[in-house]
C-alpha cells in the first residue's frame, strides 16, 4: 500500500527528532530542571512505540506500507523521502522503540544528578531517532543520513564522560600489551568508535555511488527490482565481489565484526544504559539490520541469474562465504576473549560482538544456497532476525543490570562483587533468565534463535562455520555461567567493606525485570514469536507463506545442547566444587599465564592496530615531517642562498665604467642582431 | 587646433625666456620656477585639450595624437609636476641654474611632437631633442657622481641613436619601395633587410627604457645621478618614450607577416627583463639601486604588454584597446611612482641609513607605502589594474607569459615589501626628510590611488 504524504507512519522516526529538538531548545533557554529532559526523551520514544506498534498491526494485516513525500528532496539525485514498511521494518522498529524506550525509563533514575543530564537525554533521542529513520527509510541516501546520525550519537555517548575520570575507563589502568596501552578513557573510546565505523562508512558510500552510477537511483525497493541487472553489470566489469564487500564495509564496521569489532569493546565508557542502547537496541543493529535488507536483494538477483550467469551466482557466494565466514570468526574469537575477562560491561561487549557474529553467520549463510531457492534464503533471514530479536532483549537486561551492580560495586571489574543473589534476588533472577537466554537453554528464546542460526550454516553446507558456531555456544555458555557465578554465588576475589549492597529502586529494577522475563516469555511462547517473523520474513521476500522456524530436536540440536551442558558442567565444577584458585594459577603456571593474557589482552589485535597502523601513520607523520624540514631548509635557506647569490651575480656586472657599458651593449646588440637575423628568413 | 599649438607654442616660448630672464632676477626669485610651473600648467591643459579632440592631426598629418598618447601626455605633465615639486627650489641653486627650469618646459615640448611623430625623421628629431635635455638634465647638478652618470648616459646614447639612424635610414628604402611616406612597416616583409630594419628600431629603445641586455647604463645613471634629475629621466621622459615605442610597434605589427615575430622577440626580452631586474633588486641595500633594478622589472611587465600589442595588432579585436589601455595605465602608474620615489635617495642611498626616514610623518609613510605597493601590483591602487589588465591582454597571446609574469610579480613583493618596513621602521633616521619630497610622495600617491579608482571604469568604457 503505498500513502502519499509522510504521515502518520513516518511520525515513527520523525517524532523522536522532534524530542530531540524540542529538548535542545529548552537547554539553549536555559532550562536546568534535568527531569523535563529525562521524561521528555521517554515521552518522545513512547509515542515512537506505539506508533510501531500501530504500524506493525498494519503491515501484518495488510502488507507493506510505503508512505512517501509528494515532492523529489533532491531533483538532480532523484532522492525521495519515504517511510518504507515491510516486515523486518516493523519489526526492527517494535525492537529499536520498545527496547529503547525501557531504556530510556531506566535512564531516569540512573542518570539522576548526573552534570550532563540534559546533553545525555538530547542524545538518547536522537540516538533512537535515527535509528527509527535508518531501519525505515526507502532510500539509500535517507538510511546514510540515519547511519551517519547514530554514529554522532554513540560518539556523544561514550564519551559522555569527556572528563575522563579513572572511574570511567575501560580496561586496567597501566596493564599494556605488546606495549601497547589497553586502558582507555571515555573521550578517546569515543574517537575510536567514530574512526572505526567511519572506515566502513567510507565504503558503504563508495559501494552506494558504484550502484547508484549503474542504477540510476537510490531507491531501495528500486534497487531491489532491478538487482538481477546491476550484479550482473558488476559481474562482466569484474568488480562484483569488491563492490559487494565495500558495499557492506559499512555494516561489518558498525557491526563490530572482525576487524573491526575493537571499538565496540572500548565503548564501554559511556554511561551503562548507553551499552545497553548501542548493544541491544541500535548502532550495531544497524549492521544486521543492513545485512537482514540487502542479502535478499543480492540473492534474488542472483537468482534470476542461476541458469543464464554462473559466473554472477558464484560471485555472489563467495562475497556470501567471506561475509558469513567472518561472523563465524568473529563469534568465536570474541567469546574466547569474554573467559577470562574480569570487567562485568567488557563480558558483555565481548559477549554482543560474539552474538552479532552469530547474526552475520546465519543472514549471509542463506546466500550460500541460492540453488536451494528462497527457502534456504528464508531460513537464514529468519535465523539472524529471530537471534536479533531475542538478543536484544536479554543484552538489554543484562547490561541494564550490569549497570545496577557496577554502581552497588562502585567498581566495574567483578572481581569486588560477589554473593549478590542473597541481597538483591530479583536481579539475581533476572540474570538468570537473560543469562540462560544467551547461553542458548531451552525454553529460553536465545535457545531458538541460536539453534535457527547454526540450523542454516549447517543446511548452507558451511562446515567452518558451522562449527565454530557449535564451539562457540559452549563457549558462551562457560563464560555466562562464570559471570553469574562470581557475581552472584560466588565469595568476591576482592572485599571491601563499608558499603550496603541491595536491591535496585523500581525505576530501575523493573525495566530489566520485565526484559528478563521477555525473553522467557518470547521463548515459551516459541510458536507465535517464530510465526510473526517468518511472515514478517515471508513478506519482505514477497514469497507468500512463511516457513516454519520451529526447532526440533535433532541430533545435531543434542550435540550443541550436549556441548552446553559439558561447557556448564565444566565450568560448575571448577569454580563450586574444585574451586579452582584462577588468579593463583595464572600467577604460578606460565602457560596458563600466556592463555589467560593472549585472551586478556584480546589476541594482541588491539597492540597490532596500534603498532602498525597508528604507528604506521606516526612513522608517516614523522615521514612527512622530515620532507617538510627539508622544505622548510628549501624555503629559509636554499632558496635565499641562490637568490642572494643570483641577485650579488646580476649586480656585479655593472662595474660603473662607460667604456664597459658601451662593449656590453654593443655585444649583445650584435649577439640578438646576428641570432635574429639568422634566424628571420 | 589653434589652442593646442598656441599653448605648445607658448611652452617653447616660456622655455627659451627662462634663461634671458634669470640674467635680470636674483636666484631667490619666484619668478623663474613659477614660469616652469605655468608651463607645467599650461601643457596639462594642451594635454586634456588633445584628449578631448582626439584623435588629432597636425602639419598635415605630420603629428597625430589619439586618446592614447593623450592619456600618456597626461601623465607626463603629472610626473613633470611631481618631479618639480620634488626638487623645491634646489636646482635654483646650482651653478647650472636656471637650465633646470627651462629644460622642464623644453621637455615637454619635445614630448608632445615625439608621441604625435608620425614619420621616421621627426621620430630621429624629436628623439634628438628629448634625449639631449635629459643627458643635459643629468650632469646639472655639476657634482662628480652626475657628471660620471652623464657621459656614461650620453655615451651609451650615442650608440643608441646610431641604431635609431639605421632604422631611420631603412624605413627610408623601405618606404621608397612600398611608395609612400611615413612609418613603411605595413611594407615590412620576412626578408632579412627588414630584420635589421627592425631590430635596429628595438635595440634603441630598448636602451632607452632599460630592456635587458641594452640596458647596462641604467643602474649606474639612477643610482649615480642626482635624485631629482632621475626623477624627470624616470618619470616625464621614460613614459614618451614608452608612448613612442608602443606606437611604433602597434604599427609595424600591423603587418600580419611580421607580427608573430615581432611578438616572440618581445615576449623573449620581457622574460628576461623582468627577471633580471626582479632578482637584481632582492638583495641590494641602496635605495636608489632598488629602484633602479625595479624599474627595469617593471619595463619588462610593460614588455609584455607590448608582446602582446605585435601579436593583436593585425586582429580585429576589442582585446588591443584593452592592451593599448593597460600599457597607457601601467606606464603612468610607473612614471608617477618613480618620479616621488627617486627623490628619497637625493642625499643618502644606503636603505640601512634611512631606516625610519618616513615614521616621523604618517601621511607621507602611507603615501610612499602606497606607491612601492603599487608598483607591487596590489588593488585598488593604479599599478594593480596596470599590470592585471597587461596581463589580461597578454593572455589572449601567451598564458607562459602571463604565468611567468605572475611569478616575477611575486618575487617582487620581497623587496617592495623590506623596502617599506625599513622606510616607515620606528628607527631614528640619520638623515631628514625634505618636506617637498615628501609633498610630492603625498601628491603621487594621491594621484596613483585616484587614478586607481577610475581606470577600471575608464577601461570598462573603452571596451
Amino acid at each position: 500500500m503505498t500513502v502519499t504524504g509522510l504521515m502518520p507512519w513516518s511520525l515513527i522516526w520523525i517524532f523522536p527528532y522532534i524530542g530531540a529538538a524540542v529538548l535542545a531548545l529548552l537547554y539553549l533557554l536555559g532550562v536546568k530542571n534535568e527531569k523535563i529532559y529525562a521524561w521528555g526523551s521517554v515521552a518522545s520514544i513512547g509515542v515512537s512505540a506505539i506508533l510501531s506498534t500501530l504500524a506493525a498491526q498494519q503491515v501484518f494485516s495488510n502488507g507493506p506500507i510505503y508512505s512517501l513525500y509528494g515532492k523529489v528532496w533532491v531533483p538532480w539525485l532523484d532522492i525521495t523521502v519515504g517511510t518504507y514498511l515491510d516486515g523486518l521494518g516493523v519489526v526492527m522498529a517494535l525492537v529499536v522503540s520498545w527496547i529503547s524506550l525501557l531504556i530510556a525509563i531506566y535512564s531516569v533514575k540512573y542518570m539522576e544528578g548526573d552534570w550532563g543530564a540534559a546533553r545525555y537525554f538530547f542524545f538518547i533521542t536522537f540516538f533512537v531517532a535515527s535509528m527509527l529513520l535508518l531501519v525505515l527509510a526507502d532510500n539509500l541516501v535517507l538510511l546514510f543520513i540515519g547511519w551517519e546520525g547514530t554514529g554522532i550519537a554513540s560518539y556523544a555517548l561514550i564519551g559522555h564522560w569527556y572528563t575522563d575520570e579513572e572511574e570511567y575507563w575501560v580496561g586496567v589502568p597501566g596493564r599494556k600489551a605488546l606495549g601497547q596501552p589497553m586502558y582507555f578513557e571515555p573521550s578517546h573510546s569515543g574517537v575510536r568508535a567514530i574512526l572505526f565505523t567511519r572506515i566502513g562508512d567510507i565504503g558503504l558510500l563508495i559501494g552506494m555511488a558504484v550502484i547508484y552510477l549503474i542504477t540510476g537511483t537510490f531507491n531501495i525497493p528500486e534497487l531491489a527490482a532491478t538487482s538481477s541487472s546491476w550484479l550482473g553489470y558488476l559481474a562482466t566489469k569484474g568488480i562484483l565481489v569488491p563492490v559487494l564487500l565495500l558495499f557492506s564495509l559499512g555494516a561489518l564496521a558498525k557491526s563490530a565484526q572482525f576487524p573491526f569489532h575493537e571499538w565496540l569493546v572500548t565503548a564501554m565508557t559511556g554511561p551503562t544504559p548507553v551499552s545497553a542502547l548501542i548493544h541491544a537496541a541500535t548502532m550495531v543493529k544497524a549492521g544486521v539490520y543492513f545485512m537482514l535488507r540487502f542479502v535478499p536483494i543480492i540473492f534474488a538477483g542472483a537468482y534470476a541469474l542461476l541458469h543464464t550467469d554462473p559466473a554472477v551466482v558464484e560471485s555472489v557466494k563467495e562475497y556470501f562465504l567471506i561475509i558469513s565466514g567472518l561472523g563465524a570468526i568473529t563469534a568465536f574469537m570474541m567469546g574466547t576473549m569474554a573467559l577470562v575477562s574480569n570487567e562485568l560491561k567488557l563480558i558483555l561487549a565481548y559477549s554482543t560482538a560474539s552474538q552479532l557474529g552469530y547474526m552475520f553467520l546465519g543472514a549471509a549463510a542463506a546466500g550460500l544456497l541460492i540453488e536451494a531457492g528462497y527457502e534456504g534464503l528464508s531460513l537464514g533471514i529468519s535465523a539472524g532476525l529471530s537471534h536479533l530479536v531475542s538478543h536484544a532483549v536479554f543484552k538489554a537486561a543484562l547490561f541494564l543490570i550490569a549497570g545496577w551492580l557496577l554502581h552497588a560495586a562502585h567498581s566495574r571489574f567483578i572481581d569486588p562483587m560477589g554473593k549478590y543473589a542473597k541481597v538483591m534476588k530479583i536481579t539475581a533472577v533476572s540474570m538468570w533468565l537473560a543469562g540462560l537466554s544467551l547461553m542458548g537453554i531451552p525454553p529460553l528464546s536465545g535457545f531458538f534463535s541460536k539453534e535457527l542460526v547454526l540450523k542454516a550454516a549447517e543446511e548452507a553446507h558451511f562446515t567452518w562455520g558451522y562449527t565454530l558456531g557449535v564451539v562457540t555456544a559452549a563457549i558462551t555458555a562457560a563464560y555466562t555461567l562464570r559471570m553469574i557465578l562470581r557475581v552472584f554465588h560466588l565469595e568476591p576475589y576482592e572485599k571491601h567493606e563499608g558499603h550496603e549492597v541491595h536491591e535496585a529502586p523500581g525505576l530501575m529494577l523493573w525495566p530489566y525485570t520485565i526484559l528478563a522475563i521477555a525473553s522467557l516469555v518470547l521463548g515459551l511462547y516459541w510458536t507465535g514469536t517464530s510465526q510473526a517473523i517468518s511472515k514478517a520474513v515471508a513478506e519482505t521476500l514477497s514469497i507468500g507463506e512463511g516457513i516454519s522456524l520451529t526447532v526440533s530436536l535433532t541430533g545435531a540440536v543434542l550435540m550443541v545442547l550436549g556441548l552446553v551442558a559439558a561447557s556448564i558442567v565444566i565450568v560448575a565444577t571448577l569454580y563450586l566444587v574444585v574451586k579452582v584458585d584462577f588468579p593463583g594459577l595464572i600467577k604460578r603456571s606460565a602457560l596458563a599465564r600466556a592463555i589467560h593474557d593472549f585472551l586478556y589482552d584480546r589476541w594482541y589485535i588491539n597492540s597490532i592496530y596500534y603498532i602498525v597502523i597508528v604507528g604506521g601513520f606516526a612513522a608517516l607523520a614523522s615521514a612527512v615531517a622530515i620532507v617538510d624540514f627539508g622544505i622548510d631548509i628549501f624555503y629559509h635557506f636554499a632558496i635565499p642562498i641562490v637568490f642572494a647569490a643570483g641577485a650579488a651575480a646580476l649586480r656585479t656586472l655593472h662595474r660603473g665604467r662607460t667604456d664597459y657599458y658601451m662593449m656590453l651593449y654593443l655585444y649583445f646588440a650584435a649577439i640578438v642582431l646576428l641570432f635574429l637575423y639568422l634566424a628571420w628568413g | 587646433m589653434e589652442l593646442i599649438t598656441l599653448g605648445l607654442y607658448g611652452v617653447l616660448a616660456i622655455s627659451l625666456i627662462i634663461p634671458v630672464l634669470s640674467i635680470f632676477t636674483s636666484r631667490t626669485s619666484k619668478l623663474i620656477p613659477g614660469l616652469t610651473w605655468a608651463a607645467i600648467l599650461i601643457f596639462i591643459l594642451v594635454s586634456v585639450e588633445t584628449y578631448a579632440k582626439a584623435p588629432i592631426n597636425l602639419y598635415n598629418g605630420l603629428v597625430q595624437h589619439d586618446q592614447f598618447t593623450a592619456v600618456l601626455l597626461m601623465a607626463i605633465s603629472l610626473a613633470a609636476a611631481i618631479s618639480v615639486l620634488a626638487s623645491g627650489r634646489e636646482p635654483a641653486f646650482w651653478e647650472s641654474s636656471p637650465a633646470y627650469y627651462s629644460l622642464v618646459p623644453l621637455a615637454l615640448f619635445g614630448s608632445y611632437y615625439m608621441l604625435g611623430a608620425m614619420d621616421a625623421l621627426l621620430v630621429l628629431a624629436t628623439w634628438l631633442l628629448v634625449s639631449i635635455i635629459s643627458y643635459v638634465m643629468m650632469a646639472l647638478p655639476s657634482d662628480r657622481d652626475s657628471r660620471g652618470a652623464a657621459i656614461q648616459y650620453i655615451f651609451l646614447g650615442a650608440i643608441a641613436t646610431l641604431f635609431l639612424a639605421i632604422w631611420v635610414g631603412g624605413d627610408y628604402v623601405l618606404s621608397s619601395q612600398a611608395g609612400n611616406l611615413g612609418f613603411s612597416f605595413a611594407s615590412l616583409t620576412i626578408d632579412k633587410f627588414s630584420a635589421i630594419v627592425l631590430l635596429s628600431l628595438i635595440i634603441a629603445l630598448g636602451f632607452k627604457l632599460g630592456v635587458v641586455p641594452f640596458h647596462w647604463w641604467l643602474p649606474s645613471v639612477y643610482s649615480k645621478g642626482n635624485g631629482y634629475m632621475v626623477s624627470i629621466v624616470t618619470g616625464m621622459i621614460k613614459i614618451a618614450f614608452i608612448g613612442l615605442i608602443t606606437k611604433i610597434i602597434l604599427y609595424s605589427s600591423a603587418n600580419p607577416i611580421v607580427s608573430t615575430r615581432i611578438a616572440i622577440v618581445l615576449a623573449v626580452l620581457a622574460v628576461l627583463t623582468m627577471t633580471y631586474g626582479n632578482i637584481a633588486a632582492l638583495t641590494t641595500k641602496d635605495i636608489r639601486k632598488l629602484l633602479a633594478y625595479s624599474s627595469i622589472a617593471q619595463v619588462g611587465y610593460i614588455l609584455v604588454g607590448l608582446s602582446a600589442i605585435a601579436y593583436l595588432a593585425p586582429l580585429d579585436t576589442p582585446m588591443k584597446t584593452i592592451a593599448l589601455a593597460a600599457i597607457a595605465l601601467q606606464a603612468t602608474a610607473y612614471g608617477l611612482s618613480k618620479a616621488a620615489l627617486f627623490p628619497i635617495g637625493v642625499d643618502e642611498s644606503s636603505i640601512e641609513k634611512l631606516k625610519g626616514l618616513l615614521s616621523g610623518n604618517k601621511v607621507v609613510s602611507i603615501s610612499a607605502g602606497m606607491l612601492l605597493l603599487s608598483l607591487l601590483g596590489l588593488p585598488p591602487l593604479l599599478g594593480f589594474w596596470g599590470k592585471l589588465y597587461l596581463f589580461y591582454a597578454a593572455s589572449a597571446y601567451s598564458i607562459i607569459l602571463v604565468a611567468i609574469a605572475l611569478v616575477n610579480s611575486a618575487i617582487s613583493s620581497a623587496y617592495y615589501v623590506r623596502a617599506i618596513r625599513d622606510l616607515v621602521a620606528s628607527e631614528k633616521p640619520e638623515v631628514t626628510l625634505k618636506w617637498h619630497i615628501g609633498a610630492a610622495i603625498v601628491l603621487s600617491a594621491v594621484a596613483i590611488l585616484v587614478l586607481g579608482l577610475i581606470a577600471p571604469v575608464y577601461v570598462t568604457s573603452l571596451s
